[in-house]
């Protein structure tokens, strides 16, 4: 059976020439013992997707219709796919050319970047056993091997990146909205890689981004779209497990064929930021320490400053009172000591009532004074090697007439030798004279004083002891804080040194030394000073530089 | 008490509370003993041209000249030696008391301590000493 006789049974059915123009593949038909390989016939699909005319192109040779049309490629073009041919022919057999770089004009006169994967199918017309005619069967695969080289190209960028960890490449197709990235996208994103890779729209990746963040970020893409300059932000993603992390992106906009392009990379800094933000909270954190020290040293200072202003308010005022208190004495006392006449005895009781509260109220406005010294750290020793028990001795004579108007017995005990102790003795002597004075007040009429001085070891005692109420144990404690007075009927005190127990205790404890204290209630009390003794004999005898000794 | 026979005793009062001069200047009197008063170091001074006391009472807190230039300025122990000095004072100047002595003060007290008697008892203890008295 001929092929003709096969070509006549169809032939009032079907017409094959439109079946072969309507195919959807698009091919070319060139005569194969052409040397310029004549165009034979092309179908629509091979005009729409070249550029071509069937009418202005059937009878020309190929390579006249498709010419080289950039340089670069003089050689690989045309030489290529005639190579091609001449392949089919010599071999009969069909030939691939995968990925040819073949630029062509477009519908607007443009010459565009093309790609293309052909195959050439060898056909044998007529009687005849060689390849007489090739038929060409074309794809454009100009997006594919585009995407294909863009992403060999940053293959590099991603392999470094990858090396350092947690960077991820993406390139958003900006026109179509498909987004394909790599592994280290989808790890970053939680999501799944193979998804990812093929391609998302972008508001999967919006929709990653943390509220606060969106509209920045995606402020920030149109700007860069439309300017067409770098893209680079920070914020914060939300993954689908819920975690928060910092992300910094990188891109930029490429723009080819019409499509936008935007490629980057994206990076997760959420440690770098953790740490900036620990520096930066470490940073305000020291500031505001810095402050607030500065606040407290400045409320100390002020502080101080209003104790000190306290304090010389307090030591003024007692001064001040001092004089008046002073002359109510002088008064009080010429007239009952008759330099204004006789006076009758109602008069005298009375007046010596007034005569006591003036003298306790001296004694108040010294016990402030002194207080006051000591707490502003005035009161100031100045030591010098004393004769302890010549210092008792003129104490205790002094007192004797105060202490004998009590009908009280006096009585003292005194070592055979000097003793020295380095002391101020104006201090020393208030502090004894005020132990004295209390073993006085706090006894009836009738009782016994005693002051007995004695070495004891490298130390120098004196007790001081009295017959009188006693001091109960729970008291004790109370003794020698500031302004303390145990409620005691017999507590109008007269005269004494003005000082308290408590500026006592305060002065010993200056002279290096301690007091104690024994009591039995309705017995008596003692109280024992105890002083270091000076060993320096010479140092005492010649009476050495005074030293001061300054209150805290 | 009224001695009778100090009329010859003149003290001199350097005190510049007026309240407390008045009051010592009464006591002394009282007693017989004859007086001089000055509020202030400088009046003292003034006074001390023409006078020689056998006591000063010496206020050392005083204003326009105190108690221890008073006595820089008199130099007691060469121009005032018959003259006793006998100093007031308060506890806190240790150093002014020791500062007076060695111009030539012979003795202090502190105001407030003593009563009438006592003050009288004082200058006559000291009138009759021929050193300083002991503190």
């Amino acid at each position: 059976m001929s092929k003709s006789s096969d070509a006549a049974l169809y032939s009032g059915a079907l017409d094959y020439w439109q079946i072969f123009r309507e195919l959807p593949e698009s091919y070319l038909l060139v005569e194969a013992d052409d040397p310029d390989f004549t165009i034979v016939e092309m179908n629509k699909e091979r005009e729409r997707l070249t550029n071509a005319v069937r009418e202005t192109s059937i009878g020309r040779p190929c390579f006249t219709v498709y010419p080289d049309t950039s340089d670069e490629f003089k050689k690989t073009g045309v030489g290529l796919v005639k190579q091609k041919f001449r392949e089919v022919i010599k071999t009969g057999r069909p030939v691939q050319l995968e990925a040819m770089r073949f630029d062509m004009v477009d519908a607007e006169g443009v010459l565009r970047e093309r790609y293309w994967r052909s195959t050439y199918l060898p056909l044998t017309l007529g009687e005849t056993a060689r390849v007489t005619h090739i038929l060409a069967r074309t794809e454009d695969i100009t997006e594919e091997q585009r995407a294909e080289e863009r992403i060999a190209s940053t293959e590099q960028r991603l392999e470094a990146a990858l090396a350092i960890g947690k960077v991820g490449s993406w390139i958003w197709n900006v026109t179509d909205d498909v987004i394909i990235g790599d592994r280290n996208l989808a790890a970053l994103f939680g999501m799944d890689p193979a998804g990812i890779a093929k391609g998302v729209p972008l508001h999967m990746f919006i929709d990653s981004i943390y509220p606060e963040d969106r509209q920045r970020v995606q402020r920030s893409i149109q700007r860069t779209i439309r300017g067409g300059r770098t893209f680079e932000e920070e914020y914060r993603t939300l993954t689908t497990s819920g975690q928060l992390r910092w992300v910094l992106a990188r891109g930029k906009i490429e723009k080819q064929d019409g499509k936008i392009l935007f490629p980057g990379v994206i990076v997760d800094i959420t440690e770098r930021r953790d740490l900036q933000a620990q520096i930066e909270l470490a940073r305000r954190q020291d500031q505001l320490n810095r402050r607030e020290s500065k606040i407290l040293q400045k409320r100390n200072e002020e502080l101080e400053t209003i104790s000190r202003t306290k304090d010389e308010f307090v030591a003024l005022a007692s001064h001040q009172l001092r004089t008046p208190a002073t002359a109510v004495k002088q008064y009080l006392g010429m007239v009952l000591q008759g330099y204004a006449g006789t006076i009758s005895e109602l008069q005298t009781e009375m007046l010596e009532k007034a005569f006591e509260s003036n003298e306790r109220q001296i004694q108040i406005i010294n016990q402030i004074l002194n207080a006051a010294r000591v707490d502003t750290g005035r009161l100031a020793l100045t030591t010098m090697p004393i004769d302890l028990t010549e210092l008792v001795r003129g104490i205790t004579d002094d007192m004797r007439g105060s202490i004998a108007q009590r009908k009280h017995t006096l009585t003292v005990r005194l070592p055979r030798n000097p003793a020295y102790v380095l002391a101020d003795a104006g201090y020393l002597r208030m502090a004894i004279e005020n132990l004295l004075h209390n073993a006085s007040v706090y006894t009836p009429d009738g009782g016994k004083i005693g002051c007995h001085v004695q070495r004891q070891g490298n130390e120098i005692r004196i007790d001081i002891s009295d017959t009188g109420v006693g001091i109960k144990k729970a008291d004790f404690s109370k003794l020698f804080t500031k302004f303390s007075r145990i409620h005691n009927p017999l507590s109008v005190q007269a005269g004494g040194s003005g000082i308290g127990l408590y500026l006592t205790a305060e002065i010993v404890r200056l002279h290096g030394g301690t007091v104690t204290v024994t009591s039995q209630v309705g017995r008596g009390t003692t109280f024992a000073i105890l002083l270091p003794l000076e060993h320096n004999k010479i140092k005492a005898e010649r009476g050495n530089i005074p030293r001061l000794h300054l209150s805290k | 008490m009224v001695n009778m026979s100090d009329k010859d005793l003149q003290v001199l009062i350097i005190e510049d509370e007026q309240l407390l001069n008045e009051a010592y200047a009464r006591v002394l009197s009282a007693a017989n003993i004859a007086l001089l008063r000055a509020y202030n170091g400088k009046e003292a001074l003034e006074i001390l041209k023409t006078e020689k006391p056998d006591i000063i009472l010496l206020d050392l807190r005083m204003p326009v000249m105190d108690g221890i230039e008073f006595l820089k300025k008199l130099k007691p122990k060469e121009n005032l030696p018959e003259t006793k000095i006998i100093v007031f004072s308060n506890y806190d100047d240790q150093h002014e008391i020791d500062e007076a002595f060695s111009l030539g003060a012979m003795h202090y007290m502190l105001k407030a301590w003593a009563t009438p008697d006592e003050l009288v008892k004082l200058i006559r203890e000291v009138d009759n000493a021929s050193q300083p008295v002991a503190n």
